[in-house]
């Protein structure tokens, strides 16, 4: 299978513009400018794309109600927080292509009129600013960024915004929060923010995966696009692979694909050819899943079918050899470290869960300690201000429901039952 | 006591910063990284000449200091080390590593060695999973850790 | 849609219709429905953080927050059911989980929404079985305990604070369970509104002073108003067996809407004071010794008398008091003009309000006088020579509800002031030129032959601005919006050279443009007492004394007909020995008066003074008699507040001792004298005051007239000259904690700040050899004050800033008392001095 945002990054000096120039770069925009707004919003409705931050929200759409506010002027955030834990999958296209996203922002931005963005990096990737600012400036030099864009009259301008350490601010309302310079705690919507977004204008945020797609849409047309992959949600995902494989690593692979494939093909099957004994197919929010859910396709409708959700396509593979409680207590320490603290539930309820983990994984769990962890996520669940604290919920719900065994194993034995471990205590 | 002003060179820099917002408060965050550079860590005079530049109440400033994890009140070593300690390293090894470092550095997660070389901190998900176990000193990544690759990493700070 | 549109929305299966634009907690609370809350207030952005609000939606899935959700037509909502019940239990039982449950020993136990919401619910399960947070008691602020344990981050401590008070004291720091709501390290910032402690739901932000003094249940409230500023607060007196133990406001009541400055909140303490006076003292052999009133009383008419009848009534000079009650006051200049027989009646107010009352009367016909919601809606606010927000502190957070909504602030004055820091624009002009300035802008605006030299550019400069700003500032008062324009005028201009005159020439402006004014008032009756006919040269309702007559039907007593002396004039003749007897009733002049020096001496030549005050102050201390009177809270009465809203309150403890409230005291000594009052209560007085002077009387008065005030002309000598023996300009200010003499016996206010502080630039600081905390003496040609210093770079070099009212370092002392001659008081606002370190 051909990669899309991929096809680049293996090329010698491949942030370069020269190199991106030399294979396709820019000739989308080029394309777009030649059509009228409009035009572009409407080929990439037809390219059926859908966002990759998470939710999966048809990117035109959103384009399409920020052109439709009167309001200036407009901003095109780029979510680069990536956060969720195992995914690294933007930073492949930033650090090693830079100038596809800029296109991608460039071509947005003209879809829906925005003249100014902001690239929302996460504090942890101090390195990207830099490759992102080089770039930025190499495209205004030659002309794609700045003022009269080709010539054109659009002019449009791209700013790194580095982050400084809070999950959280992946959330778009959060987001917007802490670029204003405040605590980046989430929004009560409505407004939404492609009415009343950051500065309280109106605001696109996309993810970075999302807007690399873009200018490939555009050269190649959106019913190109839409017959990639999965019918509901073309194109290709890349796969952030991670644990017990032997080939971890980020995969670019259409939509439809299994997880066996996924797995035992690209991740070259389980390390010292033990025993799969859980998957997360879509980053820490994500439930688990085990080895009967291999076949399932990785597409947004059958992963949630399947009790999970596919997310940041972040996928985290755990042999025979890992204490699943322990699993679960660490993804909680993220949450309960990662709470912004506004929501009753979310606050308390998530350091409760970890209390709870913690002493079952040392041994000195209770017998009722399984039933309050399945009561606690019944107290906290739907009632969160923010999806964080739902998602907090996954690793819990995932693992009592898979392992239940093993959990009663640690508070019948007083310890963890496992007798090789990788996850140490 | 120092003053709690910026140096003349990075007010410059922080007037150019905030040029690229349409209000200042919004280059909140991209002082408070100079202030924590230029006074060792926000502490209070760091807070009192970030809130005057940026035209903010000292409240908002703390409030937004202490809120994101980059930002430390208190001094803290030449060079920080972040171990990420988060599913995909710990699957990895990534705890015996601490150990490692612990034991290296005579030093406990979230401590400063005495001579103020390094700072050792755990981190959430540093966005490297597939070539876990990773981990973050100052600016520069280092990936796939093993004891003696700790060791030779650690040598070159300083 | 426009603002009285009605939707339709359904909640619990019955019809109601609401306005539009409200959210479904709104909706409710105006419709009765009961829906729990811990984080939604009215008067604050709503957070949606508690979740206990939740309710159902019909077509939606999902719970909904009704505090963050809008109510839209046709809504079908339901705010009880099995499932939102259990979603608020799951709430409080997560909410209950780390609470140190400390209920036995929280000031907040049977009052609190935690407790009550608990209790509500009943079956609410507590699984929690890890160890509970410790209570952990922060006291970093001298008045309000934090204890964050208990919080239920609600932030409406946060909120308050930055979205009413606007002091951005506290944040919340750090992030998700370890979240604090504090003041951040160092502090500072609090002003001590205390409004944290009211809005907490919990026992999070406690009162310090009130601290275990008595279980909520135990204490009686009763309604009174505020006796320091001119705002005249809505306040309710936490008692306990006859003794004030905490201050609230009362709900959303009063001009305040549930706010309160330091002073309202904190500055009680003097009430039950130690040191109050108890019983009256009479000098005998040159010491004050306590005597019973009826000796008393007796005593000062036996020497009123004899003075009368030996040196005449001009003889005896009377100071009411711009802090006793309208009844009071009244009863005073009807004791002066028919008990004493002279008008020689006059007050502090002098100094503040009588000058803008003198400039009002200087404009015939309508001008209108702003409210404080006038205020709080203004798009643009033209502040000159005013400090609103240390004066009159709720006119100030007033003036930032306006500057919320978007208002455009200018505020021209040489002080840096923390009104001027929220300013959209500071004109720092030249000390003492708010009056050329005001004349200026009558230049422009006016088209009057007499004022057009004010706007040369050669003028203009001597203020301190460009031609350009003066043009700007006149642009607030130009065109359609200048209906929106609020002008505040403040001591800096009623207190300078030719202030009434400068006074009048703006209300014509204001008048002209349909703008509207308010002056800032200093003490809290300084408007009631002026109307009440405490002036030297005005019956009760303003009135001129030409119409004696319809006063002289209701008294049965003659009134005279000689204007009196004003209350400089007076301590001039106490000087010139013409002045034989004083009563002063609530004043302090000695103190509170500028050059104290000059007082001092006037009043030592006095042959017998009586003072009637809740303290032996400097004043008290030269009188011959001295009577207790009753404290605000041990009277009934009311004030005028600076809007002119009358407020009338009851008492609401016992008086101290056998301190008398004034009103009684006054009949009591009119009837030693042979020429009695009739009344039996205060009630009688009020019907009296209020039958002379029917309601809107001083306002028909104030249009009525138009006096003729002299326009200075340009050449006058505006600001100080300057003096190389005296290099430095001090520049007098107000302060949040302190508001006369009683506010330096509050425990309260002394732990607000304990001290006067001498604010000075680094620069001169520097030259002086001066740190932060260091003291200074300040020695001017009239005095000398020894002062600590705080070093500031937002105060302009060569001037020093230092508040009125603390004790410890009295800037009156340095003060002169050269007379203005429009309104015959003291031109007080700064002086010239020289400063050295200790
Ligand atoms: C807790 C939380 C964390 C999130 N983190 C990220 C993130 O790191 N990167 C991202 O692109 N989207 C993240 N999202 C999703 C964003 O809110 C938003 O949906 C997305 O940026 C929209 O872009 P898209 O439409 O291109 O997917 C997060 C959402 C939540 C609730
Ligand atoms: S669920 Fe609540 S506490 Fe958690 S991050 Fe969202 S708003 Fe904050
Ligand atoms: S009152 Fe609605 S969430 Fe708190």
């Amino acid at each position: 299978m051909e990669k899309i945002l991929l096809n680049r990054v293996h090329l010698k000096n491949s942030r370069s513009i020269d190199v991106y120039l030399a294979h396709d770069g820019y000739k989308g925009l080029k394309k777009a400018l030649g059509m009228t707004p409009q035009q572009v919003v409407d080929e990439v409705k037809l390219s059926n794309l859908r966002g990759r931050g998470g939710a999966g929200f048809p990117a035109a759409m959103k384009w399409g109600f920020a052109a439709a506010d009167p309001k200036q002027p407009k901003y095109l955030l780029c979510n680069a927080d990536e956060g969720e834990p195992g995914t690294c999958k933007d930073r492949q296209i930033m650090e090693g292509d830079p100038h596809e996203l800029i296109e991608g922002m460039v071509i947005a931005g003209y879809a829906f009129g925005a003249e100014h963005s902001y690239i929302y990096l996460r504090a942890e990737y101090p390195k990207v600013v830099s490759i992102l600012e080089t770039a930025i400036a190499e495209a205004e030099a030659r002309g794609y960024l700045g003022a009269n864009i080709l010539g054109s009259d659009f002019s449009f301008s791209i700013r790194v915004h580095r982050g400084a350490g809070a999950y959280i601010c992946g959330e778009e309302t959060a987001l917007i929060e802490s670029l204003e310079g405040k605590r980046g705690q989430s929004r009560i919507k409505p407004p939404f923010p492609v009415n009343v977004g950051v500065f309280g204008l109106p605001t696109v945020v996309n993810n970075v995966e999302t807007l690399a797609n873009v200018p490939h849409i555009l050269l190649k047309g959106g019913a190109w696009f839409a017959g990639i992959g999965s019918p509901k949600c073309p194109g290709t995902r890349i796969i952030s692979l991670a644990g017990h494989v032997n080939k971890p690593g980020y995969y670019e692979l259409p939509m439809g694909i299994t997880f066996r494939e996924v797995i035992y093909e690209y991740g070259g099957g389980i390390r010292g050819g033990r025993k799969l004994k859980a998957f997360i197919p879509g980053g820490a929010s994500a439930s688990c899943l085990v080895p009967e859910h291999l076949d399932v396709q990785m597409d947004y409708d059958a992963v949630a079918a399947a009790g999970s959700m596919l997310g940041s396509s972040a996928m985290t593979v755990m042999d025979d050899t890992t204490c699943m409680v322990k699993v679960a207590a660490r993804l909680m320490r993220f949450f309960v470290h990662e709470s912004c603290g506004k929501c009753t539930p979310c606050r308390e309820g998530t350091e409760w869960l970890l209390k709870l983990l913690d002493r079952i994984e040392g041994g000195e769990g209770k017998l009722g300690d399984i039933d309050m962890l399945r009561e606690l996520c019944g107290l906290i669940s739907g009632k969160t201000f923010c999806p964080l604290g739902e998602g907090a919920l996954g690793p819990v719900q995932g693992t009592v429901k898979y392992f239940e065994d093993e959990y009663r194993a640690h508070i019948e034995q007083k310890c963890c039952p496992l007798k090789e471990r990788h996850v140490r205590q | 006591m120092a003053p709690a002003v910026f140096a003349a060179e990075t007010l410059n820099k922080i007037e150019e910063i905030m040029a690229r917002y349409p209000t200042r408060r919004a280059a909140i965050l991209p002082v408070l990284y100079l202030a924590q550079e230029e006074f060792g860590c926000v502490d209070d005079r760091a807070l009192m000449a970030a809130s005057k530049v940026l035209g903010v109440s000292k409240a908002d400033v703390y409030g937004v200091a202490t809120y994101y994890s980059m930002f430390e009140t208190k001094p803290f070593g030449r060079n920080v080390i972040h171990l990420c300690d988060n599913l995909a390293c710990s699957l990895l090894g990534a705890e015996s590593l601490q150990d490692h470092l612990e034991r290296k550095l005579e030093i406990q997660m979230g401590q400063t060695t005495t001579d103020g070389r390094f700072t050792l901190k755990n981190a959430e998900c540093l966005g490297a999973c597939a070539q876990a176990p990773v981990m973050l000193v100052n600016d520069d990544f280092y990936e796939g850790l093993t004891d003696a690759k700790i060791d030779e990493i650690l040598a070159k700070y300083e | 849609m426009s603002g009285n549109d009605l939707i339709n929305v359904t909640f619990n299966d019955k019809a109601y219709q609401v306005p539009a634009g409200l959210s479904v907690i709104q909706a409710a609370d105006r419709l009765g429905i009961c829906i729990p809350r811990f984080c939604y207030m009215e008067k604050l952005s709503p957070l949606g953080g508690c979740r206990m609000c939740l309710i159902t939606v019909q077509g939606i899935p999902k719970l909904q927050t009704a505090c963050t959700t809008p109510a839209r037509d046709g809504m079908v909502v339901i705010t009880e059911s099995e499932e939102i019940n259990e979603a608020r239990k799951a709430m409080l039982e997560l909410q209950l989980a780390q609470h140190p449950l400390d209920c036995f020993h929280c000031d907040k136990a049977t009052r609190c929404d935690l407790q009550d919401l608990t209790y509500l619910f009943g079956d609410i399960q507590h699984r929690y079985d890890f160890p509970r947070k410790e209570l952990e008691t922060i006291y970093e602020n001298p008045l309000i305990e934090r204890n964050l344990a208990r919080c239920v981050h609600c932030e409406r401590c946060i909120r308050v604070c930055e979205e009413i008070q606007g002091a951005d004291a506290i944040s919340a720091s750090r992030r998700g369970r370890p979240t604090e709501m504090r003041e951040i390290p160092g502090g500072g910032e609090c002003q001590h509104c205390g409004h944290c402690i009211d809005v907490c739901p919990v026992g999070a932000n406690l009162d310090r002073l009130f601290s275990h003094r008595g279980r909520p249940f135990q204490m009686e409230a009763g309604g009174s108003i505020c006796p320091y500023c001119g705002c005249g607060c809505t306040l309710s007196l936490n008692t306990r067996e006859g003794r004030i133990m905490r201050v609230w406001p009362r709900g959303h009541e009063g001009v305040n809407h549930g706010s309160l400055c330091a002073r309202g909140r904190f500055g009680w303490g003097f009430v039950n004071h130690p040191e109050r006076l108890a019983r009256p003292r009479i000098k005998k052999n040159g010491q004050l010794v306590e005597v019973d009133w009826d000796e008393a009383l007796l005593f000062v008419a036996t020497r009123l008398e004899k003075i009368i009848r030996e040196h005449g009534a001009q003889s005896v000079g009377g100071l009411g008091s711009a802090r006793a009650t309208d009844e009071a006051n009244y009863l005073f200049q009807r004791f002066m003009r028919c008990v004493v027989g002279n008008n020689n009646i006059d007050s502090s107010a002098r100094f503040g309000y009588t000058a803008g009352l003198m400039g009002r009367l200087g404009v015939a016909g309508e001008v209108r006088e702003a409210t404080l919601d006038d205020v709080r809606r203004a798009a643009r606010l033209l502040v000159i020579g005013a400090d609103p927000v240390e004066t009159n502190p709720i006119l100030g957070l007033a003036m930032k509800a306006a500057i919320r909504r978007g208002a455009t602030v200018v505020v021209a004055d040489p002080r840096t002031t923390l009104t001027s820091r929220w300013a959209s624009q500071h004109l720092r002009i030249r000390p003492g030129s708010e009056v050329p300035l005001i004349l200026a802008l009558g230049g422009r605006l006016l088209k009057e032959k007499e004022l057009s030299a004010f706007s040369t550019d050669n003028l203009v400069t001597r203020i301190g601005l460009t031609t350009d700003a003066v043009a700007d500032l006149a642009g607030m008062l130009e065109g359609e919006g200048a209906q929106q324009t609020v002008v505040l005028v403040g001591r800096g201009v009623t207190q300078a050279p030719y202030g009434a005159s400068a006074v009048a020439t703006l209300l014509r402006i204001v008048a002209s443009r349909r703008a509207s004014y308010l002056l800032t008032v200093d003490r809290n009756n300084e408007r009631g007492s002026c109307e009440a006919g405490v002036l030297p040269d005005r019956l009760p309702g303003l009135a001129p004394l030409s119409e004696r007559e319809r006063f002289e039907k209701v008294w049965g007593q003659k009134v005279p007909e000689q204007p009196g002396l004003s209350a400089y004039e007076m301590l001039q003749a106490a000087r010139e020995g013409k002045l034989r007897a004083f009563y002063i009733m609530g004043e302090n002049p000695v103190e509170d008066f500028p050059d104290t020096g000059f007082v001092e001496q006037a009043l030592s030549s006095v042959e017998f003074i009586i003072v009637q005050d809740l303290f032996m102050t400097p004043t008290a201390v030269m009188a011959d008699v001295v009577l207790p009177s009753a404290s605000f809270a041990e009277k009934a009465g009311q004030f005028t507040n600076l809007e002119g809203q009358v407020q009338s309150y009851t008492a609401v403890i016992p008086p101290v001792g056998e301190a008398r409230p004034d009103a009684r005291i006054l009949v009591e000594l009119s009837r030693k004298m042979g020429k009695g009052f009739p009344h039996k209560n205060i009630l009688e007085v009020r019907e009296e005051m209020n039958g002379l002077v029917p309601l809107q009387e001083s306002k028909r008065q104030l249009s009525a007239n138009g006096l003729s005030h002299t326009v200075p002309g340009p050449e006058v000598q505006w600001g100080p000259i300057e003096d190389s023996d005296f290099p430095y300009l001090l520049l007098t200010t107000a302060s949040l904690y302190r508001n006369g003499a009683e506010s330096n016996l509050a425990v309260g206010l002394l732990k607000g700040q304990e001290k006067a502080a001498l604010r000075l630039h680094p620069a001169d600081a520097e030259s002086v050899s001066v740190s932060e905390g260091d003291s200074v003496i300040v020695t001017s040609k009239t005095g000398e004050i020894q002062v600590s210093v705080r070093v500031d770079d937002e105060i302009a070099p060569g001037t020093l800033q230092l508040a009125e009212g603390f004790a410890d370092a009295n800037p009156r002392t340095l003060l002169g008392h050269a007379l203005d001659p429009v309104t015959r008081a003291p031109m007080a606002r700064y002086v010239q001095v020289k400063m050295r370190k200790i």
